[in-house]
């Protein structure tokens, strides 16, 4: 973790955590940057307050459920200006699992201004950490009254601190993908969609409200999703709705008919048929209609 | 084991019925008592007929299952634990302006599973001495659980709809990945 220059005539900033209605899961990850040595913030120039009136940055947890939005909200009006608001989770930002329950109000944007946004369910340590760090830059500048800095051009991932195939970006292959759509159906945060557009099937993944189950790449039957290492996720508000990992499977034309089609990703013939020959190469081409036509069509029993 | 059984048939018949109560035990001999009370009323005496054989409550389901709806009833159970024995005591109600009393006098534990099953179904606890909103906020119909289902016709996913939107067209120029 490359740690924000330290300027000792700079007082330490004060962190108050606000609990929307969590799971207690970003909190529990919270309380690491609190304890855990490596991961304090104090490496970064923060401390935690436990008094709203002392606090320069707000970090709110959960989906914001109607039970305690009064009391959130009051919490939140007593820290002082300037402040930062850093949507802890994707239950803040998005809603996650708890989007359109009826006991839950958020996301916390419609009710308060938030400057950053550190997705995960819940996210790594480190990922808060960069989130602060955020909020510590964009909290200077409102104080100093300046511009924000530009986005630091690269996360930093830290090799080795992180193990593999947990809680990191989920990729996406369109190449491999046949647009069975399971993985939409399958997606506990409905952070998938897909659209039929002109040119062919769009794939969205909205990391906004993937909560890193892993069911989507669990349950593709042709590897089209993974898990990388990537957990830098967090960024600044106006990014929210453009975290997407987005790809188009583009429609061919059936090589009988003319008509458009999906065409047949080699994974799927690879799984379906361990491979392929000149015959299958010469069928995955057809729709349907023509490929019962040609195959077995011609042939009279 | 004969013993707890006999201790349970004398206990029940306090109330004033006698319970037909149906023994269970798997093959590692953990027993299970099974038993219906006639009125729902019922469960207060026999709850306190329970406490005399230093029994304690586990936990307290309320449900509406179609087969109960067709009858036009619902249920509730009682667990309760005799060390280590399990006995499930269960009581109808009917489908409109049910009523039970509270056990929280006696099972101090009742008190949060009382207070959530009258905010999740349209069930009044009687004599509940603190009978406040558990998890749901006020402004909140009761009878959520009754009324809610199926639960994505009622929210009709306004707000991933919105969500999702805004995405599409925020990201929707992006070159794709």
């Amino acid at each position: 973790m490359a740690t924000a220059p330290k300027n000792l005539s700079e007082p330490l900033l004060q962190l108050y955590r606000i609990n929307a209605g969590s799971c207690n899961g970003c909190d529990v990850e919270l309380a690491t940057t609190a304890t855990v040595a490596s991961f304090d913030v104090e490496r970064i120039g923060c401390s935690y307050t436990e008094s709203p009136a002392e606090a320069d940055i707000v970090l709110v947890t959960g989906p914001l459920t109607v039970r305690v939005r009064e009391k959130v909200l009051r919490a939140y009006g007593e820290v002082p200006e300037p402040k930062i608001t850093v949507a802890v989770g994707v239950c803040p930002i998005s809603g996650g699992v708890f989007r359109d329950s009826y006991a839950v109000d958020g996301p916390v944007d419609r009710y308060l201004p938030v400057d950053v946004n550190v997705p995960g369910c819940p996210p790594r340590p480190q990922a808060i950490l960069a989130g602060i760090e955020e909020a510590v830059l964009l909290w200077r500048a409102r104080r100093d009254g300046v511009l924000p800095p530009p986005v630091a051009s690269q996360p930093h991932p830290e090799k080795g601190a992180v193990s593999t195939g947990v809680r990191g970006k989920m990729d996406f292959n369109p190449a491999a993908c046949v647009g069975c759509r399971m993985c939409e159906h399958v997606c506990a945060g409905g952070a998938i969609r897909f659209n039929e557009e002109f040119t062919g099937l769009r794939f969205t993944l909205w990391h906004n409200s993937c909560v890193f189950c892993g069911l989507c790449r669990h349950y593709c039957p042709t590897g089209a999703l993974t898990v990388t290492d990537e957990w830098q996720l967090a960024h600044r508000q106006d990014q929210k709705y453009h975290l997407t990992t987005q790809g188009i499977m583009p429609y061919a034309p059936c090589s009988g008919c003319g008509e458009l089609l999906l065409p047949v990703a080699p994974e799927l013939l690879r799984v379906a048929f361990r491979g392929t020959g000149r015959e299958i190469d010469r069928l995955k081409s057809l729709c349907t209609e023509c490929r019962q036509k040609q195959s077995i069509g011609g042939r009279r029993r | 084991m004969n013993d707890v059984k006999d201790r349970v048939q004398a206990a029940l018949s306090q109330t004033g019925e006698e319970p037909l109560i149906e023994w269970r035990s798997d093959r590692k001999g953990v027993l299970t008592g099974w038993c219906r009370l006639g009125e729902a009323a019922l469960i207060l005496p026999a709850a306190e007929a329970l406490v005399g054989l230093e029994g304690r409550l586990s936990t307290i389901t309320a449900y509406l299952t179609d087969s109960a709806r067709q009858r036009g009833v619902r249920e509730i159970a009682y667990h309760f634990d005799l060390d280590g024995t399990t006995l499930t005591v269960t009581i109808e109600l009917p489908l409109e302006d049910a009523r039970v009393p509270s056990l929280t006098m006696i099972f101090r534990n009742a008190d949060w599973n009382e207070r959530e099953l009258m905010e999740l179904y349209d069930i009044q606890v009687t004599g509940h001495p603190d009978p406040r909103r558990l998890f749901l906020d006020k402004s909140i119909e009761p009878a959520a659980f009754e009324r809610l289902i199926p639960f994505s016709t009622f929210t009709n996913g306004a707000a991933s709809k919105a969500l999702w939107n805004k995405v599409m067209t925020m990201s929707g120029t992006e070159k794709a990945a």
